[in-house]
């Protein structure tokens, strides 16, 4: 196989075809040398095809056009499968036992205390005086059941909830899960400034 | 002439038949689209196999040297690297999962 000889006006047409290619490479937003690197590529097969088809004799631009009429369009290019953004890798499935985070759900549970330690705290305590000589009315065992079970955690719920919900939200955000929700999230937001659904 | 449904299937194995298609060996561009062309189903064209080859190539998977052509200009010899021969592995035995579980699938449900 020759190297082909290539007219002047047919060597024009080669290179037209090779800069509209590198053009709508680089609209799909590939690099200089990668765009580089195909034309290269193409320009190799172009030459070969002429190579085939011509022997020694000139290519002229008929012969050209008709190679080049054989080759996919510039902008095939365009829509090409490299020139598209690769998509972000999909994290890895969840695979803890539960999908519900205990200590949210104890943080869940104890806040509501906080509003029924309030509600108990509105009461009034009647004062009864007492006789020499006589014990002391104390509370009664229901009594202390009550601020054992609602008084103090109660009073405790506010910091104790919160406390809660912060070491909550630092395990879920450390979960793989998270990282598959937060990619999620980017996408509806690409969605969403490109005008798509 | 192909339809939606058919380009969609050829262009999820594109990858692993440009991968498969240089096991054998270093080729050059058009020589590879040769090669895929060869096997009859994959007619695939330089549009789709040279962004891919300069995609494979930034991702390591393919080394490339240039070297002096009868034809023209020089050619680009791409070659599978140690990457590109583990992805290769990877990719085929997963595509080989697929393909068992589609005919089994066909199988059941064939008309």
């Amino acid at each position: 196989m020759n190297r082909p000889k290539i007219d002047e006006a047919a060597q024009r047409r080669i290179d037209e075809h090779l800069d509209a290619i590198e053009q709508a490479l680089g609209a799909g937003g590939m690099t200089r040398a990668e765009r580089h690197q195909i034309a290269e590529d193409v320009d190799a097969q172009i030459h070969e095809m002429l190579a085939t088809r011509l022997g020694d004799r000139t290519a002229m631009l008929e012969d050209v056009q008709a190679v080049l009429g054989e080759l996919d369009p510039p902008e095939a290019y365009a829509e090409s499968e490299a020139s598209t953004p690769t998509p972000p890798a999909a994290a890895p499935a969840y695979e803890g036992p539960t999908r519900v985070s205990r200590l949210a759900v104890v943080g869940a549970v104890w806040a509501p205390l906080s509003l029924i330690a309030g509600f108990l705290s509105l009461f009034q305590f009647k004062m009864t005086p007492v006789q020499p000589g006589t014990e002391p009315p104390g509370p009664a065992w229901w009594q202390i059941l009550l601020i054992a079970v609602v008084l103090v955690p109660g009073l405790l719920a506010p910091i104790g909830a919160t406390l809660c919900g912060v070491v909550a939200m630092g395990s879920v955000r450390g979960s793989p899960h998270w990282a598959r929700l937060r990619l999620t999230g980017r996408s509806s937001d690409r969605r969403c400034r490109r005008g798509g659904s | 002439m192909p339809q939606p449904w058919d380009a969609q299937l050829r262009r999820g194995v594109v990858e692993l038949a440009v991968l498969g298609a240089l096991r054998g060996g270093e080729a050059y561009g058009y020589e590879l689209l040769q090669r895929l062309a060869a096997t009859g189903a994959l007619t695939l064209t330089e549009s789709t196999v040279y962004p891919l080859l300069a995609r494979l190539s930034k991702d390591g998977l393919m080394s490339v040297r240039t070297r002096p052509s009868p034809a023209g200009p020089p050619r680009r010899y791409y070659r599978l690297t140690a990457a590109g021969r583990a992805r290769l592995k990877s990719m085929q035995a997963q595509w080989q999962l697929l393909t068992r579980a589609v005919d089994e699938l066909l199988k059941e449900t064939g008309p």
